[in-house]
């Protein structure tokens, strides 16, 4: 794979908050709630989480270390 | 060291174009619902940059998807910034404002020789005028800010807004909140009849002063400590105090005695011909002073100017120098001595150029 200078996972990180955040903005604006001060700074704090696992799930785990294998004609008996 | 050095250029357009997005795109011009639209496709933007900056395996595709994810990101939060009243969330006071004008008449009492005026304010501005009617008005504009609606009004509520009101002056102090920290603004008009006045007190922490029509007063004290003040053929008999941290002074003054300061602004006044003695400074600024014509002759001036880091230029006409420098000046008209107004200048600035012609 070549090597990559920008993580183009912050751009997935970026979307998802700027997409919440414009879907929360666009709902108080249609009257769904009122986006009060005491709503919007945890309102923040769950779209920056959310957005962060979202992105966290798609990150590739690393490969478990394969097993030991034994070597060729040296078991037990 | 390639990898630092394309993150800066990209840290830098990211600014740049962020700084463009809130000072040149008119973002108002569009409904709140545009906005928000823009907001969401600006995400979907970046999640397409993902998907392509994920599956490239060019390099140069690369860079031209996080270019495009760069200008979309800081145009977005330009917009988050400037067009959705998040910097009014920025401000402690709260983002909802309150507003109410009032406005007071009166006249003073005719045998009351020289009324005064005191105006003290926090945040807004003051202006001072002479109509043509015998009696006074006060108009007050005042605006309150607070976490919601009611928080804003009940501040307004809660504020003193109403001027003391005699035959023989007018005191208006908004009071002032602890450590300075006021969530209540005042504008204040004030239109009176044509007198003479014993004094003339304005005063505010964050807000201009205007004298905007010519005013005479024994005592005039202006004092701001952001924020210009403007006097426009103010008259103090006896003393005038024109003082501000941040902001410029200028109009026309004529004053027996008068100081001037300013930290941060120039000074550009016009003299009147009344004996008097000026004393300007400014740390920051220039000062540019200018004499009433005088063909015949009857106004001398003495002159002694300096400059730390600038010029100084005095251009009045027989004008004897008893010391002349780039940065300092004294001296004196020919007449001074024998004329029939006699105004003496002192001008001091650090960082500025000194001009009286």
């Amino acid at each position: 794979m070549v090597e990559k200078i920008h993580n183009p996972r912050r751009y997935f990180f970026w979307g998802l908050v700027f997409i919440l955040l414009g879907v929360l903005w666009r709902l108080s604006l249609m009257g769904w709630f009122e986006l009060s001060s005491q709503l919007l700074l945890p309102a923040l704090l769950i779209i920056f989480g959310l957005a962060l696992m979202i992105s966290g799930f798609l990150r590739r785990r690393p490969q478990r270390p394969e097993a030991p294998q034994p070597p060729p004609g040296g078991g037990t008996a | 060291m390639r990898s630092c050095t394309v993150r800066f250029g990209g840290f830098l357009i990211f600014v740049g174009v962020l700084w463009l997005s809130i000072q040149y795109v008119n973002w108002s011009a569009f409904t709140p619902l545009q906005r928000a639209d823009f907001v969401i496709a600006g995400g979907l933007a970046l999640l397409l940059c993902f998907a392509v900056a994920f599956w490239s395996r060019s390099l140069l595709v690369d860079e031209i998807v996080h270019l495009i994810a760069l200008v979309v990101g800081a145009a977005m939060l330009g917009l988050i910034i400037s067009g959705s009243g998040a910097v009014d969330w920025a401000n402690w006071a709260g983002p909802v404002r309150a507003e109410k004008t009032l406005s007071f008449d009166g006249s003073f009492a005719t045998d009351a020789t020289e009324p005064s005026i005191t105006l003290q304010l926090t945040n807004g501005d003051a202006t001072v005028q002479v109509w043509d009617r015998n009696t006074y008005q006060i108009v007050v504009r005042a605006r309150a800010r607070g976490w919601s609606q009611n928080d804003a009004e009940k501040a307004l509520e809660q504020t003193d807004l109403q001027p003391q009101l005699s035959a023989t002056g007018i005191v208006f102090i908004v009071p002032r909140a602890p450590l300075g920290f006021s969530r209540v603004e005042a504008d204040v008009d004030v239109f009176l009849p044509e007198s003479r006045y014993a004094e003339l007190r304005m005063e505010t922490l964050n807000g201009s002063l205007d004298i905007s029509t010519p005013v005479i007063t024994d005592r005039a004290f202006l004092k701001t400590l952001n924020g210009r003040i403007t006097v426009t053929g103010l008259m103090a008999k006896q003393s005038a105090i024109l003082d501000t941290l941040n902001g410029r002074i200028s109009g026309t003054l004529m004053a027996s005695e008068a100081q001037i300061s300013t930290a941060n602004g120039e000074i550009e006044l016009d003299l009147g011909s009344l004996d008097g003695k000026y004393r300007l400074s400014a740390l920051n600024g220039h000062i540019s002073l200018r004499v009433p014509p005088d063909p015949m002759s009857n106004t001398g001036y003495s002159v002694t100017a300096k400059s730390l880091f600038g010029s100084v230029d005095v251009r009045l006409p027989e004008f004897t120098f008893s010391e002349q420098d780039h940065r300092r000046v004294e001296g004196a008209t020919s007449n001074f001595t024998t004329a029939a107004t006699k105004i003496t200048i002192q001008a001091n600035t650090t960082n500025g150029r000194i001009q009286i012609r």
